[in-house]
């Protein structure tokens, strides 16, 4: 659907070679000082690849090696966060899907990162992983004051967690930006009115307005820009019609996205 | 680095199909080293008997000449005399053996002069031509013959080889005596070498008296005709002032020096050195084998080819690249591991030979030290078995690492493990027909790296079977394909890219 989120994170994680531009973690390049800019950074990539003829313990122990200064006791700290306690000194190809994802979880958190990258992290969890997943990143990004970097095209899941969305398409970054801005941006918004009548609700706005739709007598739903929402009161007060309430429908981030992306042909 | 290394080491040791290879090698050499009892000695006379057989055979074609003739009946009357003296004292008989072996001749001799003086009237009718004087006087005297006949009969029943021996001694030295006459009349190089060769005789059964040799099928008597083989052709060689200092003929004086010096040993220590059915000859030839030779490189190979390949076929290989360490440095760590790897694999094979005939066949033959030829120093060293294995190894170092580096490059540039598993060990049987092409005189061929591989042929001295490959061009030429291939794997893998999924 989105082309170029994998191959982006490959080149900021050093395994791509970029052809044009920086790209700098915790103020080191990483073309210049990888080994400095990436001391800092844990990752999954794709898939959380292990070495499945070894156990969970043994594979973190291989990542502890590739580090400076791991001890023991930050292993045991990251296999209790994930919750892998008990299977850990099993083999890795006896695992589920979900517990080789939390393993992937726990090696990305042992050299305790300020930047967590993760390519679709969810792959393949149940909904009750997911949601301690979520649970779990929230806590990061809060108490540990880690960054986190997402891609997915799962989107109904980015928006309940992430503060910051940046999309991709055809390997361009049309929209880069806080989630409530995205949302909210200058886009038609659709909203609910709650009338007297609807009847003759078609007759007043047709002129004006093409994106309506009767819900019952009393709702209609209207797609505006929301500088408009004045002009249909006004239109309805005139026809004497009484409004009792009107509600902005919430916009997804899916919607906004088909909406940001409408018209682009996507490969 | 250490924990890098470390890590790789875990990775490789984990493996089931690690160990699995690891078991059917181990099956593989106890199948060959299952000492199938040695027919070698056993047999040895019945199968000369057969080739006498068929030697008569063929040469009955050409009975029309004197020669010809005599040759025929020389070598029937032996096959007649093997078949008696094998009824009466059996084949692995003192007696069947001194008949037998051409280096005996002298019992053979009389017999044949016997049976000569005895039947040549019958002898003679039997060919279509006839004798001239000169033939004539070559007919041995009757009464001579058969007190010479009677005495060695004697000798052969009371069943003394010793004294069996000192009748020889007295023959040649009466032999010896005759020459020495001659030679001051009329000077030949053959004839001095004819000299020398009786004197050699004379010596080696002064040895055999002294150390207590009896004749028979054994390694002490196989000893004693090459120790007399290896003497005389050394003798005749250094007194031939028209031989050329060729290349070949350099050669074949270094294995006649070696043959001679390591026979010596053998006579004079009464050691067993040669034998290949023990324990002892097995293990030391761990590395010059071709099997186990490949059973090693099979290990190298398989570890060289997958320690990159795999990991990028798996994806773990994000997982060691997104780290704080250089990419260099993680091949570099790997590359050690594979270095590891060869000495892992040199000292497990020869541990589970070791196994094999400790189990099937026996451990007393190890207690015979190990010896080799130095040809600089012109000494002979002994060594203990630990020491030539790791002569050995390091003589064929040049070849495992070679070998390593082939697989890991392929196992970097192409990702795929059956071709850095494939390529690598194609390379190493081609390069068994590359040597034999050598042979040719191509001389390009001396800038492979296969013609100087295995440095056991020029070690200690040694001339290369091929003239122009000393062991300075080896390692020159060998140097060279190293580092090379060293450089397309390293460059390769700090430019590589990883693709996605």
């Amino acid at each position: 659907m989105v082309l170029g989120k994998t191959t982006t994170i490959k080149i900021i994680l050093g395994l791509q070679k970029m052809t044009s531009g920086t790209v700098k973690i915790n103020g080191f390049d990483i073309k210049k000082d990888f080994t400095k800019a990436i001391e800092k950074v844990g990752s999954i990539v794709e898939s959380p690849d292990t070495y499945t003829y070894l156990s969970g313990y043994q594979n973190l122990k291989q990542v502890a090696n590739q580090y400076k200064h791991i001890k023991k006791d930050r292993i045991n700290e990251v296999v209790k966060l994930v919750g892998l306690e008990k299977r850990i000194k099993d083999k890795v190809s006896k695992y589920s899907l979900g517990m080789k994802q939390r393993l992937g979880i726990a090696i990305a958190l042992l050299n305790n990162p300020n930047l967590l990258i993760l390519d679709e992290p969810t792959n393949g969890l149940d909904p009750e992983g997911i949601h301690e997943f979520r649970e779990l990143l929230v806590k990061l990004a809060r108490e540990e004051n880690m960054a986190i970097l997402i891609s997915s095209h799962n989107l109904a899941e980015l928006e309940n967690f992430c503060t910051r969305i940046c999309i991709i398409q055809n390997g361009e970054i049309i929209e880069e930006n806080a989630l409530d801005m995205i949302k909210n941006s200058n886009i038609k918004r659709s909203y609910i009115f709650e009338v007297e009548n609807t009847d003759s609700i078609i007759d007043i706005l047709k002129n004006n307005y093409k994106d309506i739709e009767i819900i019952n007598k009393e709702k209609f739903k209207i797609t505006i820009d929301r500088t408009d929402v004045s002009n249909i009161l006004k239109l309805l007060e005139n026809n004497s019609i009484k409004v009792y309430e009107i509600k902005k429908e919430d916009i997804s981030l899916e919607k906004a996205f088909l909406e940001k992306t409408r018209g682009n042909i996507i490969d | 680095m250490i924990r890098l290394i470390k890590n790789e080491l875990v990775k490789i040791f984990s493996k089931k199909s690690f160990y699995i290879i690891l078991l059917v090698i181990f099956g593989l050499i106890i199948f060959q080293n299952i000492n199938f009892r040695s027919y070698y000695y056993e047999e040895w006379s019945e199968m000369e008997e057969e080739l006498y057989n068929l030697q008569l055979s063929m040469m009955g074609i050409n009975t029309n000449s004197y020669s010809g003739a005599m040759d025929f009946a020389y070598t029937a009357v032996k096959q007649d005399l093997l078949e008696d003296i094998s009824d009466t004292y059996g084949n692995e008989s003192w007696q069947a053996y001194v008949i037998l072996r051409d280096s005996e001749y002298i019992a053979y001799n009389i017999y044949y002069d016997y049976y000569l003086a005895q039947n040549f009237e019958d002898e003679l009718s039997y060919f279509d031509f006839e004798l001239n004087d000169e033939d004539k006087l070559l007919v041995p005297d009757k009464e001579q013959a058969t007190a010479k006949y009677n005495e060695l009969n004697e000798i052969f029943s009371s069943n003394d080889w010793r004294a069996f021996a000192k009748m020889q001694l007295s023959y040649l030295l009466e032999e010896k005596h005759d020459l020495d006459y001659i030679l001051t009349s009329e000077y030949t190089p053959d004839l001095q070498n004819q000299i020398y060769k009786i004197e050699t005789d004379i010596e080696v059964i002064n040895t055999r008296l002294g150390k207590n040799i009896p004749f028979a099928y054994d390694y002490l008597n196989d000893a004693i005709d090459n120790y007399k083989y290896a003497k005389c052709e050394i003798y005749k060689i250094d007194n031939d002032t028209t031989r050329e200092n060729t290349y070949e003929n350099q050669k074949e004086y270094q294995n006649l020096v070696e043959t001679f010096e390591k026979s010596n040993y053998i006579i004079q220590n009464k050691l067993d050195t040669e034998n290949k059915d023990t324990t002892r000859y097995k293990l030391s030839s761990t590395f010059e084998s071709s099997n186990q030779q490949l059973f090693i490189l099979a290990i190298i190979v398989y570890i060289s080819a997958t320690i990159v390949s795999e990991e990028i076929n798996n994806g773990t290989i994000k997982q060691l690249l997104t780290k704080p360490n250089n990419r260099l440095k993680i091949l570099l760590s790997k590359l050690i591991t594979c270095f590891i790897m060869i000495i892992f694999a040199s000292i497990l094979i020869p541990f589970m030979v070791y196994i094999a005939n400790a189990l099937f066949n026996e451990t007393e033959s190890l207690r015979i030290p190990m010896i080799m030829y130095n040809f600089s120093t012109s000494t002979l060293m002994e060594m203990d078995m630990i020491k030539y294995l790791f002569i050995q190894f390091l003589s064929k170092l040049p070849l495992f690492m070679i070998i390593m580096i082939i697989a890991f490059t392929l196992g970097t540039l192409f990702k795929n493990s059956i071709i850095a598993v494939l390529v690598p060990l194609f390379i190493y049987i081609s390069g068994k027909y590359l040597i034999e092409l050598t042979s040719n005189n191509i001389s390009i061929l001396k800038f492979l790296p296969t013609t100087g591989w295995e440095l056991n042929n020029v070690l200690f001295g040694r001339l290369h079977e091929f003239e122009g490959i000393t062991l300075n061009l080896s390692i020159i030429v060998y140097l060279i394909y190293f580092i090379l291939l060293l450089l397309i794997s390293f460059i390769s893998f700090a430019k590589a890219d990883i693709k996605n999924q």
